[in-house]
């Protein structure tokens, strides 16, 4: 399936998501506050964005998700990663660090 | 609930997940930044930029579900197929005895049907796989009664080709015997001479290399079977000398392995090709313009003809056009489509055996089919499994029928029915796989549905009681259904002795009867150099010498000169004389003419019914025998032996000395039927020409021509290297 083009940068927003889970079972909102958190929300990832990513990381099986209570004691739907999703963000994991390495190669160190 | 399997997808989610998780997503956006101080207003304005396009994130979500639905499909679609074929070989296995009969049922009947389709297709449909026949013809000259067809000679063809517009291309071709050397000495090969244009007529192109050009002389092109038997199919074969008849010859090329001459009358097993000389009667094909329809071409045929001199100005030949299944004849067509008919019937039968069997086997499974509903499965599911347990028995039945097809094919090329010698090549292609697998899975249709049906039916969705109620009672009617079925078997067994007898009789009827003996004859064309025997005396002694050494060879019980043997013999185109008769010729006389040496009837066991055989020696020259329909019918009621004839105004008279049986001659082109010779005239062999036929009974042991040819060319070149066989 082609990927929408205004998606940003979904490769790495789909390894963020994997890389989010990893940690244990997290809700769609609890995803979002923790990569603006981490990443001090330099990446402005719409939520829109991220739910799509959760959709389709979802039909390729490398998430699952279900319905559980939040912290608050609301209804949410907890996503956590299966088997498949796990190679899946170690593979996004290394393509990463050479794509970085190789720009960083070129554009030299801050 | 079941719990998912770890390699499908569980069921896709419904849309409204999306709408609760997006409300409570933006609840906690809102709470989240009312804790940093916003008012409620602008908490929800945020929340919502933030969230971004709702609209397009429900797209998007729905295109995935709905792929993500087709996948499961698919998904459950397989592995439904795959718990339905393990059952199915697992049924297969509890009931081996079955399943094998259905195999072997469903084998034959396909076996038998697809080897006889492929026999109608090439001698009904489509003689050439690929290649347009519509508008190929062949063409040769015939008698005004039609009983006569003649190749024409090579000038006659020329004259075609050049004189008659309506002909796109004309090719001829024809075969003779000859020794080959591709390298491991010498062998007997039939070789082909050939119009350069051959395979452009056809419409078809050389496998390898190419053809020869129309001046080139000293090229040969190989059939396919020559390369693949004695090349191993490789490219440098191009540009190889070969010796044929101790001249060299340069391979140019390889014809493509479909290459065939469509036409029953003029069949050709040559197995290399050269070009043509000038002093044969050759095999005339053309290719004829769009929509000229037969007469208007035989009319411009025969006008190039008649104004030819000797060719028949007088009009007493005709041109004759016949078309790729002109040739089949009327008798061979019937009886293929009899044949067919049989084999679809054999089918039919196999089917409903099969049916049957199934069905009786579904009466004993109707309680696995009951629990298997009550379980929750579907009628169309329960009808899915079962089909898709006769497709199983219909795959094995298809590719073992696949090996019966085969065995047929290869057991028509090994008796080599006259009639059918254009099945020669004809193999299991992928066109008859793909048609031989559409009937398989026609017939799986065919005697699946009845038992699907009866496995899904509604009286199956009652209780299980009746079950063990009529458990007893049942035994009685399943002995009927097996009575039943065996009768089924034995008929399907019937219907294919049947069949086989019908091959068997196809085959006799184009065989016998000859009025000789075929088997065990050989004959060899034996050429003696004209320069060095040029008295007949000369000619008498070499041929008499080369007959005492034949005679000698080891396994030779009898040889002979002669200038034919059935169906290659002369033709006299005349008017019969008969003396003290006041004959009124009815134009000319068409009668087998065929000039032999006294032992020629001992050896071909053509029987002499009255009088006797020629003498040897001069006094004999003006002896002749005659055939038995020629005596009935010009002597009716009285004795032939003793009378003249002369076969020329002015020729001296001929003695009947004896009447020989008739010999039929098989010509499927005529009527379809072999039709006898009636009128033949044998007379003395007297070395008049350079050319003989040599005879040879051979005791059928020694394994025939492969150790015949090389002792002959021996002997031959003993006698004088210059002699040709």
């Amino acid at each position: 399936m082609s990927r929408d083009p205004k998606d940003l940068l979904h490769g790495t927003l789909d390894a963020l998501v994997l890389k989010t889970l990893s940690d244990g079972p997290v809700h769609g909102y609890g995803i979002a506050r923790a990569i603006e958190i981490r990443t001090r929300d330099v990446l402005p990832i719409e939520d829109a964005a991220l739910y799509k990513a959760l959709r389709r990381l979802e039909a390729d099986g490398a998430i699952r998700a279900e319905w559980g209570v939040s912290d608050n004691n609301r209804r949410a739907r907890f996503y956590s990663l299966t088997a498949r999703g796990r190679k899946v963000l170690q593979a996004e994991t290394d393509t990463w660090h050479r794509f970085a390495q190789a720009v960083g190669a070129v554009l030299g160190k801050p | 609930m079941k719990p998912p399997e770890s390699d499908s997808t569980p069921p896709p989610t419904p849309d409204s997940a999306l709408d609760d998780e997006l409300q409570f997503h933006l609840e906690q956006r809102v709470a989240e930044f009312m804790a940093q101080g916003a008012t409620r207003q602008e908490a929800t304005a945020r929340a919502r930029a933030r969230m971004g396009d709702v609209d397009q994130l429900k797209e998007y979500s729905g295109r995935i579900q709905a792929r993500t639905a087709r996948r499961h499909k698919r998904r459950m679609w397989l592995s439904d197929l795959r718990i339905d074929l393990r059952q199915g070989l697992r049924q297969g296995a509890r009931a081996p005895a079955l399943a094998i009969v259905a195999v072997l049922t469903l084998a034959l009947g396909i076996g038998g049907t697809t080897a006889t389709y492929a026999a109608v297709r090439k001698l009904m449909l489509d003689p050439i796989p690929g290649v347009d026949t519509s508008r190929l013809v062949r063409i040769s000259r015939t008698n005004a009664a039609g009983t006569f067809s003649v190749t024409p000679s090579a000038e006659l063809a020329d004259a075609w080709a050049a004189g008659v517009s309506s002909l796109e291309d004309v090719a001829v071709f024809a075969s003779r015997e000859g020794s080959v050397d591709l390298g491991a000495g010498n062998e007997a090969l039939s070789v082909g001479v050939m119009s350069p244009n051959v395979l452009s007529v056809l419409g078809m192109a050389p496998a390898v290399g190419r053809v020869f050009g129309p001046a080139e002389t000293d090229v040969v092109v190989l059939t396919d079977a020559v390369w693949r038997r004695r090349f191993d199919r490789r490219a440098d074969v191009i540009g190889r000398t070969i010796a044929i008849d101790g001249r060299p010859y340069t391979v140019v090329g390889v014809l493509p392995r479909r290459f065939t001459i469509p036409f029953v009358a003029a069949v050709s097993d040559s197995d290399l090709w050269i070009p043509r000389g000038a002093d044969i009667f050759p095999h005339v094909i053309a290719r004829v313009r769009p929509d000229v329809p037969d007469a208007q071409l035989r009319r411009e045929l025969e006008t190039v003809m008649h104004s030819l001199d000797g060719e028949g100005s007088d009009g007493e030949w005709r041109a004759k056009v016949s078309h790729p299944f002109d040739d089949v004849g009327a008798t061979t067509r019937d009886s293929l489509l009899v044949l067919f008919g049989a084999m679809a019937i054999v089918l039919l039968a196999g089917c409903a055996n099969v049916a049957n069997l199934l069905l009786a086997r579904a009466q004993v499974r109707r309680h696995e089919f009951v629990i298997r509903q009550s379980l929750g499965a579907s009628r169309g599911r329960v009808i899915r499994q079962l089909l898709t347990e006769s497709s199983l028995l219909a795959l094995a039945g298809w590719s073992l029928g696949l090996g019966v097809a085969r065995g047929c094919l290869e057991l028509v090329q090994h008796l080599r029915p006259e009639a059918f010698a254009m099945l020669d090549g004809v193999s299991l292609d992928a066109p008859l796989v793909w048609w031989s697998l559409m009937v398989a899975a026609t017939t799986s249709l065919f005697f699946g549905m009845a038992p699907a049906l009866f496995a899904a039916g509604r009286h199956l969705s009652g209780q299980l009681r009746i079950e063990t109620r009529s458990a007893t009672a049942d035994r009685g009617a399943r002995r009927w259904r097996a009575i039943f079925v065996m009768g089924e078997v034995a008929l399907s067994v019937m219907l294919l002795i049947g069949a086989g007898l019908l091959v068997r009789t196809l085959v006799e009827m184009q065989r016998a009867p000859l009025g000789f003996e075929p088997a065990g004859l050989y004959r060899a064309t034996v050429v003696i150099p004209e320069d060095r025997y040029a008295t007949q005396n000369a000619r008498a002694s070499v041929f008499s010498q080369l007959l005492d050494q034949v005679q000698a060879l080891p396994g030779m019980s009898q040889a002979t000169w002669s200038t034919g043997v059935p169906p290659e013999i002369g033709v006299s185109v005349g008017a019969l004389q008969i003396e003290d008769r006041d004959l009124q010729p009815e134009g000319r006389t068409f009668l087998g003419f065929n000039i032999v040496s006294p032992a020629y009837f001992g050896l071909t066991r053509t029987p002499i019914i009255e009088g006797r055989v020629f003498g040897s020696g001069a006094a004999s020259d003006n002896e002749i025998v005659v055939s038995q329909t020629l005596a009935r019918e010009q002597w009716p009621g009285e004795s032939a032996v003793g009378k003249r004839l002369r076969l020329s105004s002015d020729g001296p008279w001929s003695l009947i000395v004896g009447v020989a049986g008739d010999v039929t001659i098989p010509r499927p082109g005529a009527a379809g039927r072999s039709s006898p010779v009636s009128e033949l005239i044998y007379s003395p062999f007297t070395a008049s020409w350079n050319k003989g036929m040599l005879l040879m009974r051979h005791q059928p042991s020694l394994d025939g021509l492969p150790g015949l040819f090389p002792a002959l060319t021996e002997l031959a070149a003993a006698v004088d290297p210059g002699i040709k066989i």
